[in-house]
């Protein structure tokens, strides 16, 4: 049975004429630019990037938050920015929390890590350091790996490093170094060059020592 | 250099192999994999950078700037993948429009909102126009029998797309884009046949109002 109020008024006309061009709308945007302006044009990858990193699921989105509100509490520690040029990053702080931390011990030069540790650094600059990279590897026996853990990055430039000591980080019984090299966006030298060299202006580069345990 | 994406797919997982829209993919990104959002991400976001270039230039030509486009595709975004993916959570596979589509109707939609109020509103200060607007709600000639040209209508479109609200937006979209049928919008929005009968006389006013407004008479003359 036909509902009476199927039939169409006058209006209907105008809503159905807004769908069409709503449909040709799209239309035109699946084969054309909306605009010839060049200054309006498809996105820089540069762009790109800046945007994907101020996208976090949610989950993470509270952990930042709630990792900014630790990290005021707990204490800081052993980070030691290198030497700059005058062109370099600013100066970072970095506090972090871990296990030992998080159970307010006594800060510790080298912090105690067991495979479900939670490792979260955050580094943040002195004065806006505007677009940054943020990478993270692990010093441990003598070899050098870069490890990917969950890594944020501001539009000032803080960072954020938030890790699962064994999962994300493959941390390995003994001693070791977190390392967090934090560059500018565009800088295009390899990061292998920055890590060995004594000064790696324009970029940062903080170390983070630790003593991994296998046993809970 | 090895592309980021590459070497998150090295340390976590495999790209998804119907990547970038397929369910498989979907369903990862929504349950939290970063590679499949990476790769979701990727794939969205040229759609909805261009969405928003779009409504932004319609509706304000040459004063759109850059930085207000690519701040507009941040919130977007952003909005996109917060909340646990609440948002992208709401399209389906069995919807009319793409992913890509669906995603940029939201953009749209979000734009347009953040533009009527004067908060977001990046050009507040263009002076509105009140009493023209009294003139034209007074006017009341059949509006709808009045679309004169594409032009027109597009502003009348752009007017009913930051009157809505969301719900509203994607009534309208349901019945009049994508051209379902009452009992499909009802089952598809959770609602009752009744419930969507009130939306589309709802529409029909908001529509028609738009319309109205876009007609009225502007003061801009100098004596």
């Amino acid at each position: 049975m036909t509902d009476p109020r199927d039939a169409q008024d006058g209006d209907d006309d105008l809503l159905r004429a807004l769908g069409a061009l709503h449909r040709e709308q799209e239309a035109d945007l699946e084969t054309g630019w909306p605009s010839e302006r060049p200054d309006l044009g498809p996105l820089k990858p540069q762009e790109a990037a800046q945007i994907q990193r101020a996208v976090h699921p949610p989950r993470t989105r509270r952990l930042w938050a709630a990792g900014l509100v630790a990290a005021a509490a707990v204490l800081a520690f052993a980070l030691w920015p290198a030497s700059r040029s005058p062109n370099a990053l600013p100066a970072y702080t970095v506090q972090g929390t871990g296990d030992a931390l998080t159970r307010s011990e006594p800060v510790a030069a080298t912090v105690r890590y067991t495979p479900h540790s939670r490792v979260l650094l955050i580094a943040t600059p002195d004065s806006p350091a505007g677009a940054v990279a943020a990478r993270v590897y692990v010093e441990q026996n003598g070899e050098r790996r870069r490890v990917h853990p969950q890594v944020d990055v501001s539009p000032d430039g803080a960072v954020r490093v938030d890790a699962e000591a064994a999962r994300d980080l493959g941390l390995r019984p003994g001693r070791g170094t977190i390392v967090l090299l934090i560059r500018p966006a565009d800088f295009e030298d390899a990061d292998t060059a920055l890590l060995d060299r004594a000064d790696p202006a324009p970029a940062v580069r903080l170390r983070h020592a630790f003593e991994f345990s296998s046993a809970p | 250099m090895p592309h980021d994406l590459l070497l998150l797919a090295m340390a976590i997982g495999p790209v998804p192999a119907d990547a970038p829209y397929g369910p498989i993919t979907l369903a990862r990104a929504l349950d939290g994999d970063r590679v499949a959002q990476r790769v979701l991400f990727d794939a969205l976001l040229p759609h909805v950078h261009k969405r928003i270039t779009a409504i932004l230039v319609r509706a304000y030509g040459n004063r759109v700037t850059r930085p207000q486009v690519l701040d507009f595709t941040q919130d977007v975004c952003v909005a996109l993948f917060e909340n646990d993916c609440r948002a992208l959570r709401r399209w389906r596979a069995d919807e009319r429009a793409s992913l890509p589509t669906w995603v940029g109707r939201i953009a749209e939609n979000r734009v347009a909102s953040a533009l009527r109020t004067a908060r977001r509103n990046p050009w507040t200060e263009v002076p509105t126009e009140p009493a023209a607007l009294e003139r034209g709600q007074a006017a009341q000639a059949s509006a709808h029998a009045a679309v004169a040209s594409r032009d027109q209508l597009a502003r009348v479109l752009d007017a009913l797309r930051a009157d809505l609200s969301a719900l509203g937006y994607a009534l309208f979209v349901a019945l009049f884009v994508d051209e379902l049928a009452v009992a499909a919008v009802s089952d598809r929005f959770e609602m009752t046949p009744n419930a969507v009968y009130v939306w589309r006389t709802r529409l029909r006013k908001a529509a028609r109002l738009a319309m109205v407004q876009i007609n009225a008479p502007r003061d801009g003359g100098v004596a």
